[in-house]
């Protein structure tokens, strides 16, 4: 069981590598055959597990090293998997006039990258001003999309008030959000 | 789903009550190229891998149903043969003293070449494969 301690962010222990590596040797089986059952063959699919692998790491500096990253590890496979699709069919099309409309997801053009990276340092200062438990809570549902029974069971914090504290990160991120973004 | 049915739901999500389901739903929703400018800050706070997730997840659903079309085409193909070969059985016949006619797709044939031709496009039509493209236009142009 995870226990959310009160500690202030920064002293919560990130994952090292070592762990990281350990969590990747069993979780690999998992990626791949989110590929296989996305692309129908091996080459993608391992293409995907790659792209996985990289950005799982980027995710796993943020999170406290006790975290089981299982759930969060399929989510960025299956966006790895969206992602290498849309570049595959960007190879495809002499223009990008037919894909112009679908969003970019985790590969964007300069520009979008750029207005990206604006937002997410944005959400990111929002987040900073949640308790350590708020933060917790928010980030368990924001990225591993863990459902709230799941997370309860998790921390052992009653369901009705793990509703009601992602309710109060939800409201205070989106009030900051929004006046970081002038909306 | 409508502007309003849009900000119900993310009334729904800042109060800690959506469902996962509901939050891919959201994600999509106000991602479209016709969003919202307000609803910028709740695409962001739902994260990049909310909506990744949605699109994958619309993409394997799409897939099953089309695998699912095709295991029961090829029960139509094999019905097509069968009826085919009656068919000729039953213009021999006929020739003879019984009757019977074949029809395909609710069209009545006329002769074996025509039965043959007409089955082999009704095929084709079922076989065709990657609708992904398709699938992913549908999600974010809604007509």
């Amino acid at each position: 069981m995870l226990r959310i301690k009160s500690k202030e962010p920064q002293q919560i222990a990130r994952m090292e590598k070592e762990t990281f590596q350990k969590w990747i040797q069993e979780l690999r089986p998992k990626i791949m055959q989110v590929g296989l059952n996305f692309f129908g063959n091996t080459d993608d699919a391992e293409d995907a597990a790659q792209e996985t692998l990289i950005s799982l790491w980027r995710y796993c500096e943020r999170i406290d090293e006790n975290r089981n990253i299982e759930a969060l590890a399929i989510r960025v496979a299956k966006n790895s998997c969206v992602n290498l699709k849309r570049k595959q069919m960007l190879m495809t099309y002499s223009d990008e006039s037919s894909l112009i409309n679908i969003p970019p997801l985790l590969s964007p053009s300069p520009q979008e990258e750029m207005e990206r990276k604006e937002e997410n340092v944005a959400l990111q200062k929002a987040i900073g001003m949640l308790n350590p438990r708020e933060r917790t809570l928010f980030e368990m549902r924001q990225m591993e999309g863990l459902e709230t029974e799941e997370i309860s069971r998790q921390t052992g914090i009653p369901k009705a008030s793990v509703q009601s504290m992602i309710s109060a990160a939800r409201k205070k991120v989106f009030n900051e959000l929004k006046r970081r973004m002038n909306l | 789903m409508s502007n309003d049915e849009i900000n119900k739901l993310i009334d729904k999500y800042l109060d800690g009550k959506t469902t996962r389901a509901e939050e891919q739903q959201l994600a999509l929703a106000v991602s479209k190229p016709d969003a919202l400018e307000e609803w910028k800050a709740i695409s962001e706070m739902l994260g990049e891998l909310a909506l990744g997730e949605a699109i994958y997840d619309h993409l394997i659903a799409r897939k099953k149903h089309h695998t699912f079309t095709l295991k029961l085409s090829w029960g139509i193909a094999a019905s097509v043969a069968v009826l085919l070969g009656w068919g000729i059985y039953s213009h021999y016949l006929y020739q003879k003293e019984n009757f019977a006619v074949l029809y395909i797709n609710g069209i009545q044939m006329g002769n074996e070449t025509q039965a043959l031709s007409h089955s082999t496009e009704t095929l084709s039509e079922l076989f065709s494969q990657d609708d992904t493209e398709s699938s992913l236009y549908e999600l974010f142009n809604p007509e």
